[in-house]
């Protein structure tokens, strides 16, 4: 049993009635742009702490992020909700409805958006506060778990202008979920924070092996402070001796943010976003096998999206020894709704290498 | 536009049944830019196909006409012809709904034809495809509607090239007779196990024949080119009956008129 082993996404963002079935321990997902491969991405961490108001915040910042300032977060939140028209009506928007069943005790949730307004006032020092229409919105999210009888229900409130208390859920058995986006190996807060957990656990040397094997020129891995309260990721080069980690390129940031959040994702489940992204492609066979490894050695579930031939190859390449486990997804848009395609491993092998057909199309 | 896909053995086939397709009023598909929008994404975009230097490249046979668009495929034996209709079926997703018919193609050269039919069947329907026709060369209704031909002739043991030995018979009597005798006055005690051991195998007499006949129709040429350019299914030889059956058999499947 994976993490997850099916997903029924009834509705999220632009997907509706989306069935992942026979999910593996390796899931590509591929499709023309704007088919849903992200959404599905951020629908996980949505199903699997459903009730948890971080996992639904950690979607919209991603998506969102940088926000811009005259944007309220909350406007980014509604548009994980599905839209629809009434008619001749306005918009309106719909709930989400995910469910799913896998070694996550979360078998169903089911939330709703509602766009609320109120008097508020600006606090002006010293002066009288000055109403105003305040904008907000209510988020009911209901969740039910396996192992619970009665659904779980909680509401969030949002408010232009105030912030919001982020707290996770801890009631029901807590499944790793991690994300690595497009963008994230360039941020280097969180990652300091994983290094630090990979050197608690003697795992330096397990990622040093990988980097290593992109590039044999690194030897270690510190965190040095260079100014006072600014600690920093630095490697140790052979050939020019400490640089910091933001002085290397995107491929190799990448791949040791990968390395850092699938250790952390151990026993759960790993999302990455275009996995291909800014690998070489003689670094993408090296990465691939000993990603795939790693995701069976700490038991991670594995979903990525991908628009690379050359990233499904390499991956078809690692999993050669037992197909079974890698599954591809292909989503289609079609009529105006997306319907995805489950390719497992050995039809997906004969797609690509025999027939050489781009099932990206 | 009707399309069709066909799932043939080899490349010999894809030609046969190319031939027959051209008697209906069918062309052959040269160019890329000429085959069929559904079709097109069947067409690899890469070279080598699995890193093989030696493998010719998988491609279907496209031929059309003003109302027919059919894929002819070489699946490369019989174990891949039912592997190929998934691939395929697979690759079209959604747009498989579009085809309307879907033949098999297998020779009887190790077993009875019900029996390769019934193999046929049943991995057909392992990969969950209805399968509503009980005999060899039946053709069903639904879509697509679906028929699977046992070469020769649905009833005899044998192979395609048991065929051409008809056509050739008709059509090239000098030439099949001269090839007869090449072939069967060879002494085999001068060669080697080696040099004899494909022309031992089933159907290797035969086809040692027929290709004598296309390597001087051609000089030089494979069977597959000979049958493509040369008469071995035109005029009269299509007025055989196993041929004709062959016939009737695409032009039912496919909605062919002519």
């Amino acid at each position: 049993m994976f993490a997850l082993d099916n997903l029924k996404i009834g509705a999220f963002r632009g997907l509706r009635d989306l069935d992942l079935d026979g999910l593996g321990r390796v899931n590509l997902l591929v499709g023309p742009n704007n088919s849903g491969k992200t959404s599905i991405l951020e629908a996980v961490p949505i199903f699997c702490h459903p009730v948890d108001f971080l996992s639904w915040f950690d979607v919209t910042w991603r998506r969102e992020a940088p926000l811009k300032p005259e944007k309220p977060f909350f406007m980014g939140m509604e548009w994980m909700f599905p839209h629809l028209r009434l008619g001749d009506g306005p918009v309106v928007s719909d709930q989400v409805t995910i469910s799913g069943s896998g070694k996550c005790v979360v078998r169903s949730v089911r939330s709703t958006y509602e766009i609320r307004t109120r008097v508020g006032a600006h606090a002006a020092p010293q002066q009288t506060a000055t109403p105003y229409q305040q904008r907000g919105a209510v988020i009911q999210v209901e969740g039910r778990a396996d192992s619970d009888p009665k659904s779980l229900s909680r509401a969030f409130e949002l408010w232009e202008g105030e912030t919001v208390a982020l707290s996770e859920y801890q009631g029901w058995p807590r499944l790793p979920v991690r994300t690595v986006s497009p963008v994230d190996h360039r941020s280097e807060a969180t990652q300091m924070a994983e290094l630090s957990a990979v050197a608690r656990q003697g795992l330096i040397d397990w990622i040093l092996k990988m980097l290593r094997s992109l590039d044999p020129e690194i030897r270690d891995i510190r965190i040095l402070t260079p100014q006072e309260n600014s600690p920093a990721i630095f490697i140790d080069y052979a050939s020019s001796g400490l640089i910091p980690l933001s002085g290397f390129g995107d491929g190799v940031r990448r791949a040791f943010l990968i390395a850092l959040v699938l250790n952390s994702a151990r026993g759960g489940v790993l999302l990455i976003d275009e996995i291909e992204l800014a690998l070489h492609v003689s670094a993408l066979e090296t990465l691939f096998s000993w990603l795939v490894r790693a995701c069976e050695e700490f038991d991670v579930q594995l979903f990525a999206t991908t628009h690379s031939l050359e990233a499904i190859d390499t991956m078809i390449h690692a999993e050669r020894g037992d197909l079974s486990r890698i599954v591809g997804y292909r989503l289609k848009p079609s009529g105006g709704s997306v319907k995805a395609q489950r390719l497992e491993g050995q039809l997906l092998s004969r797609m690509r290498i025999e027939h050489g057909f781009d099932v990206r199309l | 536009m009707l399309y069709g896909y066909l799932a043939v053995e080899g490349p010999t086939d894809v030609e046969f049944v190319g031939r027959l397709l051209r008697a209906s009023g069918l062309r052959r598909v040269q160019n890329a830019y000429e085959v069929d929008d559904l079709w097109r994404i069947l067409i690899p975009n890469e070279y080598p196909p699995g890193g093989d230097l030696l493998k010719r490249v998988p491609v279907p046979g496209f031929f059309r006409s003003d109302t027919h668009s059919v894929a002819v495929e070489s699946a490369g034996g019989l174990d891949r012809l039912v592997p190929a209709v998934q691939d395929t079926r697979s690759q079209l997703f959604p747009r498989w709904e579009e085809v309307v018919a879907l033949g098999l193609m297998a020779d009887a050269d190790q077993e009875t034809p019900p029996d390769r039919f019934q193999r046929l069947r049943n991995a057909l329907q392992e990969i969950g495809m209805p399968v509503p026709v009980s005999v060899p060369g039946e053709i069903s209704d639904g879509r697509p509607r679906l028929g699977i031909y046992v070469f020769p002739d649905n009833l005899r043991q044998g192979t395609l090239e048991d065929l051409l030995g008809e056509c050739a018979a008709k059509v090239y009597p000098g030439l099949l007779d001269g090839a007869r005798t090449f072939v069967g006055g060879v002494d085999r005690t001068v060669l080697t196990q080696e040099d004899v051991e494909e022309a031992a195998k089933p159907s290797g007499e035969i086809k040692a024949t027929l290709a004598c006949i296309a390597g001087f129709l051609v000089a030089g040429g494979t069977l597959q080119v000979s049958v493509a350019r040369n008469r071995w299914l035109r005029d009269d030889a299509l007025a055989l009956d196993n041929i004709a059956a062959v016939h009737t058999f695409l032009k039912h499947l496919l909605g062919l008129n002519a």
